[in-house]
C-alpha cells in the first residue's frame, strides 16, 4: 500500500497481475459494476479473457486496498439496473498505474521485435 | 434454483470478511452467467472453471490475509518486547518439557518392538507360589520338555545371559554373552546386519564353535571391519568363528557383546537349575490364556514325574511388551508425561491471563479497528493468528530446548529405562511437537478471543476511553488463576512426596558398609583354570597382592554384591524338619512353613569385614574345619526357628540335596534394591570358583586404587582381565538413579508451575489495582485505610488462589494413590506433605498479591480523582 507520506510512485506496483490490467482498462472510459466489467473485459479481448466472479472480486479487493479504484455511493445507471450493484470508479492513482503498465507492456513489446519475435509494427 | 445454491454453498470457502462484502455481488453474477451459457457442455465448462477459479483466489485470499494478520501481530509483539518475551520463554518451556517427556515416553512405549508379529510374543516364566515366587527363569530341561509337549507355540526360544573373556585379538575383555537356541532369530524375526544367524546343527554341543558380534562390539572392538565374517575369536580361550553381525537394537536388551548357540549339555543340566529366559510365539490364534492354561497342564505332568525337582513349578506367560516394559518404568513414564502436560497447562492459562491483560489494553484499537468496519469474527481471526504466531515461535524455541533436554536425558537415562539406548528427538516427536504448539497457540488464543468475541463499537470505545472495562476479562483471568495454583498444587504435592521418597531411600539401613569400598568382577575361564586347586591358587595369591597394596584395610570375594543382580535363591529346611531324600518332603516343608526359599551368596569371612556386615552370633567361616559350614542371615535364622532356638551348630538340608551346617549368624543385608526389605539370605564359603568378585575396602579414595588393582591381577595372570570395576557407593547411588531423575525432574517442573502462578497472581493483582484506581481512590477519600484498599485490590486473586489450592490438594489426593508404587516410606495422603504445599502456596499467593497491591495503598485520591 502507498504510504501517505512519501509521493506517490505508480512504478512501485508494476507489473500488474493481467486481471488487475484489464479491470482498470475497463474502469477507464466510465464507472461500471462487476458484471459489465467481466463483459467488457471479454468483448475487448475477443473473448480470450473471461474473468470469473472470484478472480474479479478478489482483484477488486486488492485494487480497491491499493487505491486504484473506488466505489461508488450512488448508481449512476438506475434503469439498466435488474438488481441493487455495486459500482467501480477509476481513481486518479489507478490511472497512472494503468498507464505506467501500458507503458512497460509497449517497451516489453518494442524489445521483443527487436529480438524477431514479435510482428514488426505496419 | 439448485445450482445457485450450490454455489452459495462453494462461496463458503473465502473468508467471512470477503464474503460479506461480495457474496451478492459474485451470485448475481454468476446467476446471469448461467444465464448466458447455453448447452450441457457448456454449462459443465463453466462450472469447471467457476470452481477451479474460486479454489485457487480463496486460497489466495486466505493467505493473504494470514500474512497481512502475521506482519500486523508481529508489528504488535514488537512494541512490547517484554511482555513477547515474557510468554516465548514460558511457551518454549512449557513445549520443551512436555516434548522432551514425550521424546522418552515415545522411544520406550510407542516405538514398535523390533520383531515381526510382536502381538504374538510372550515370555514364559517359571513360577512356584507355594515358595512365594512370582516369576523365575526357567531350567534348560523343562524348557525342552516345553518345546516337546505344547501344542500352543508355533516356535520356543531359550535364551541364556552370561559374560566370558574375549582374547586372542587385543587387550583381554569382559564380553556380554547371550546364548540363543536355534529357534530364536526366526522366532524373534530379527536379522543380522551382515553375515548370518546360526544354523541348527549349530544348537548341538560340539558343533557350537561359531559367534555373532553385536554391532555396537563390532564397531568398537573391530572399527566395524567387514572382514570380520569368518575370523575366529576365543571366548573364555575357546575359538569360534564369527559368522554375522546382530544388531544393536534386539528389544530386550542393549547389554550384548557377543551372540552364541546355546548348545546345551543335556547330562549336565538339571531341572532344578533355573538359568534361562524363555520366549514363545503363539500359533495364529491362540490366545494368551489358552496358552497359559494348556502349558500348565504340561507342567502339572512334569511335577507328577520329576516331583523331586519340579514340586510346585507352573508357568506364567506375559506378552513381550510387558516384560520389556515393567509396570513402573510405564508408571514413571506417564507420571512424567502427566506433569509435563499439567506445566504446559499451566503455562497456557498464564499466557491466556497475558492475552486477556493485553486485549483489555487493546480495547482502543479494536474499537477503532471495529468503526473501520472490521467484523468481531475478522478481530477474533487477528487475535488467533496472533496467539498461533506466538506458539510457533516459542514452540520452535521449546524443540531446540527439548533437543537439549533429551541429549542430557540420553546421558542419565539409559540405565533406567529399557529401549533408551538410542534416545533422540525423532520425527514422530517433531510431529508431536508441532501437534501440541498449534493446539497451545489455539487453546490460549481462545481466552482474548472470548472476550472479544462481543466487541461492539460504542461500548469496546466508550469504556477503553476511561481506561475500564467490563467484568467478563476479571473474571475470565481469575478463573486462570485458580487453574494455575491448581496445576501447581498437584505437582508440588508430587514433587515434595518424591523429594521425601528419595531422602529416605537414601537413608534407608543398607545393612552394610557402602563408603570406601571398590568392588571389581573376574571370571577365570575353565580351560585354564580346570580344577578348584588351581582356581583357589589364583585367588589366594590375587588377595595376598592385593591385601599388600598401600591402602588397602581389607579384601574379600564374593559371588555377588549387594544390588549388584545376580539373585539367585534356594529352598533351606532344618535337617530335622525334611524328609530325606524326597520331593514330598520338600513340598510338605514348604506347605508347613518350616522350609524357606533364601537368597544365597558365596563370600569369604573377608568379605564381611571389608562390607561391615556385622557378625551377630557364632563365628565366621574356618577353613581348617572340615565341615560343610553355612552362615545365615539374622533372619533367615529367625524364620527357620520360629520358636528361638539357637541355630549355631545345628544342620540344615538345601533345595540341592547338600546339609551344611551352620556356623554363624550376620546382619541383614538389602541384597536386591534400596525399596527392598532385607531378604533371607545365606552365605558358603567359595567352594566354587570360577566367577567371583572382589571387594577391597580402602583407608583412602577407593577410585584410586582401580589402577594398582589390575597391576595386581596382571601379576597374578597376565592375560586375565579384571571388569566392572565400581565402588560400593556408585553401585548404590546408581540405584536410586531413577528415584533421582524423577525426583528432578518433576521438581523442576513444580518449581515453574509455582513461579508460573505467582507471576499471575502478582499480574492479575497489578492489573485490578490499575483498573480500579478511581474506585479505590475514592473509597480511600471516603476514609478507608491503606490496608484496606491493599486487601480490596486483592480479595478476587487471593479467593481464586484459596480455590484453586483446594481443588488441586484434592486433585493431588486423589491422584496420588495411582503413583504410590514411585513413593518410598511415605504414603500419597500424607497429612504433612498437603499442610506443607498448602502453605507453601498459601504464603507465595499472599506475596505475589501483597506486592503489587502495596500500590493501591499509595494511591492519592486528590491526584487520581482529578485525572
Amino acid at each position: 500500500m502507498p504510504s501517505r507520506s512519501s509521493p506517490f510512485n505508480p512504478e512501485s506496483l508494476l507489473p500488474l497481475p493481467s486481471a488487475a490490467f484489464h479491470i482498470l482498462i475497463a474502469l477507464a472510459d466510465g464507472d461500471r459494476h462487476g458484471y459489465a466489467i467481466m463483459r467488457d473485459v471479454a468483448a475487448g479481448t475477443g473473448g480470450r479473457l473471461k474473468l470469473n466472479p472470484g478472480t474479479l472480486y478478489t482483484t477488486i479487493r486488492r485494487l480497491l486496498e491499493q487505491g486504484l479504484v473506488v466505489e461508488l455511493d450512488e448508481r449512476p445507471d438506475p434503469e439498466e439496473d435488474d438488481e441493487r450493484r455495486r459500482y467501480y470508479r477509476l481513481t486518479e492513482m489507478g490511472r497512472q498505474v494503468a498507464r505506467a503498465e501500458a507503458v512497460r507492456l509497449q517497451h516489453a513489446l518494442a524489445f521483443a521485435r527487436q529480438a524477431g519475435l514479435a510482428p514488426k509494427r505496419t | 434454483m439448485r445450482s445457485d445454491q450450490l454455489y452459495a454453498l462453494l462461496l463458503r470457502i473465502y473468508p467471512a470478511s470477503f464474503r460479506e462484502e461480495y457474496e451478492r455481488e459474485m451470485r448475481a453474477d454468476f446467476r446471469r452467467r448461467c444465464r448466458e451459457e447455453k448447452g450441457t457442455a457448456g454449462y459443465a465448462f463453466l462450472w469447471l472453471s467457476i470452481l477451479a477459479d474460486t479454489l485457487l483466489t480463496a486460497g489466495r485470499e486466505h493467505l493473504d490475509m494470514l500474512i497481512h494478520d502475521i506482519r500486523y501481530s508481529l508489528r504488535n509483539l514488537r512494541q512490547t518486547p517484554t511482555f513477547t518475551a515474557a510468554v516465548l520463554i514460558t511457551v518454549a518451556l512449557g513445549i520443551g518439557a512436555t516434548t522432551a517427556i514425550y521424546s522418552l515416553v515415545y522411544t520406550v512405549l510407542i516405538r514398535p518392538l523390533p520383531f515381526t508379529d510382536t502381538d504374538r510374543l510372550v515370555r514364559v516364566t517359571e513360577t512356584n507360589l507355594g515358595r512365594n515366587i512370582p516369576a523365575f527363569a526357567a531350567s534348560v530341561l523343562n524348557f525342552l520338555s516345553w518345546q516337546e509337549r505344547s501344542q500352543s507355540f508355533e516356535a520356543v526360544a531359550a535364551i541364556r545371559s552370561g559374560s566370558a573373556n574375549l582374547t586372542g585379538d587385543g587387550d583381554p575383555q569382559r564380553a556380554l554373552t547371550t546364548a540363543v537356541s536355534g529357534q530364536f532369530w526366526a522366532l524373534t524375526g530379527l536379522r543380522p546386519v551382515m553375515g548370518r544367524t546360526f544354523t541348527p546343527e549349530e544348537d548341538k554341543p560340539g558343533n557350537d564353535g561359531v559367534a555373532m558380534l553385536s554391532e555396537g562390539l563390532w564397531q568398537e572392538r573391530y572399527g566395524a571391519d567387514p572382514a570380520i565374517l569368518g575370523r575366529t575369536i576365543l571366548l573364555n580361550s575357546q575359538p569360534r568363528v564369527v559368522v554375522g553381525i546382530a544388531p544393536k537394537d534386539v528389544g530386550y536388551t542393549s547389554a550384548v557383546d557377543v551372540w552364541i548357540p546355546l548348545a546345551p549339555i543335556l547330562k549336565e543340566e538339571s531341572r532344578a537349575n533355573h538359568v534361562i529366559n524363555v520366549i514363545g510365539k503363539l500359533k495364529p490364534g491362540v490366545t494368551v490364556a489358552a496358552a497359559d492354561a494348556e502349558l500348565n497342564l504340561v507342567a502339572e505332568r512334569l511335577e507328577q514325574e520329576y516331583p523331586q525337582t519340579n514340586a510346585g513349578w507352573r508357568v506364567r506367560l506375559t506378552p513381550v511388551g510387558e516384560w520389556i516394559v515393567d509396570h513402573d518404568s510405564r508408571l514413571s513414564l506417564y507420571v512424567l508425561l502427566g506433569s509435563a502436560g499439567m506445566l504446559l497447562i499451566a503455562a497456557c492459562a498464564n499466557i491466556a491471563g497475558l492475552l486477556v491483560t493485553r486485549a483489555t489494553a487493546r480495547a482502543h484499537e479494536f474499537g477503532i479497528r471495529l468503526a473501520l468496519g472490521a467484523g468481531s469474527r475478522r478481530l477474533i481471526r487477528q487475535l488467533m493468528t496472533e496467539s498461533v504466531l506466538l506458539a510457533v515461535i516459542g514452540g520452535m524455541f521449546g524443540v531446540l530446548i527439548a533437543v537439549q533436554a533429551v541429549a542430557w536425558l540420553g546421558g542419565s537415562v539409559t540405565s533406567q529405562l529399557p529401549r533408551t539406548t538410542n534416545l533422540s528427538v525423532d520425527w514422530p516427536v517433531f510431529a508431536f511437537a508441532f501437534g501440541l504448539t498449534v493446539v497451545v497457540g489455539l487453546l490460549f488464543g481462545i481466552a482474548p478471543a472470548w472476550s472479544a468475541r462481543r466487541a461492539d463499537v460504542m461500548t469496546t470505545l466508550r469504556s477503553a476511553g476511561r481506561g475500564t472495562t467490563g467484568g467478563s476479562g476479571t473474571l475470565l483471568r481469575l478463573g486462570l488463576i485458580g487453574g494455575q495454583v491448581a496445576v501447581a498444587a498437584i505437582l508440588v504435592s508430587g514433587a515434595l512426596l518424591l523429594i521425601q521418597s528419595l531422602s529416605r531411600l537414601q537413608k534407608v539401613d543398607l545393612g552394610f558398609g557402602p563408603d570406601h569400598v571398590l568392588t571389581a568382577g573376574i571370571v577365570l575361564p575353565s580351560t585354564k583354570y580346570p580344577t578348584h586347586e588351581k582356581a583357589a591358587a589364583f585367588f589366594d595369591a590375587l588377595l595376598a597382592e592385593v591385601g599388600a597394596l598401600p591402602g588397602v584395610v581389607s579384601a574379600g570375594l564374593t559371588s555377588g554384591v549387594p544390588m549388584g543382580g545376580n539373585n539367585t535363591s534356594m529352598s533351606v529346611v532344618p535337617i530335622e524338619k525334611s524328609a530325606f531324600g524326597d520331593g514330598d518332603g520338600i513340598k510338605a516343608a514348604f506347605e508347613t512353613g518350616a522350609a524357606i526359599q533364601a537368597f544365597w551368596r558365596m563370600a569369604t569371612s573377608e568379605y564381611f569385614r571389608t562390607m561391615q556386615v556385622p557378625l551377630r552370633a557364632g563365628r565366621l567361616f574356618d577353613p581348617l574345619d572340615s565341615r560343610l559350614q553355612i552362615v545365615l542371615s539374622e533372619q533367615l535364622a529367625r524364620r527357620l526357628w520360629p520358636d528361638g532356638t539357637d541355630p549355631l551348630e545345628r544342620e540344615v538340608k538345601l533345595g540341592n540335596g547338600e546339609v551344611l551346617t551352620v556356623v554363624g549368624i550376620v546382619g541383614d543385608v538389602r541384597l536386591h534394591d534400596l525399596r527392598t526389605e532385607p531378604m533371607p539370605t545365606m552365605y558358603f564359603p567359595p567352594f566354587y570358583l570360577s566367577a567371583l568378585t572382589l571387594t577391597v575396602r580402602t583407608s583412602g579414595n577407593p577410585q584410586d586404587l582401580a589402577g594398582p588393582l589390575r597391576e595386581a591381577v596382571k601379576r597374578a595372570d597376565p592375560a586375565q582381565p579384571l571388569f566392572n570395576i565400581r565402588t560400593m557407593d556408585h553401585i548404590v547411588e546408581a540405584n536410586a538413579e531413577r528415584s533421582r531423575l524423577q525426583t528432578t525432574l518433576l521438581t523442576a517442573f513444580a518449581c515453574l508451575a509455582l513461579t508460573l502462578g505467582a507471576v499471575g497472581i502478582a499480574g492479575v493483582v497489578a492489573y485490578t489495582v490499575e483498573r480500579r484506581a478511581l474506585d479505590l481512590a475514592v473509597r480511600l477519600a471516603l476514609g478507608a485505610t491503606p490496608a484496606q484498599a491493599m486487601r480490596n485490590a486483592a480479595s478476587g486473586a487471593l479467593k481464586a488462589s484459596f480455590m484453586g489450592l483446594v481443588v488441586g490438594l484434592v486433585a493431588a489426593l486423589a491422584l496420588g494413590q495411582y503413583f504410590s508404587n514411585l513413593l518410598f516410606n511415605v504414603r500419597a495422603s500424607d497429612p504433612a506433605t498437603l499442610a506443607l504445599v498448602a502453605l507453601t502456596l498459601g504464603l507465595i499467593a499472599l506475596l505475589a498479591s501483597w506486592l503489587p497491591a502495596r500500590r493501591a495503598s499509595r494511591i492519592d485520591p486528590a491526584v487520581t480523582m482529578r485525572q
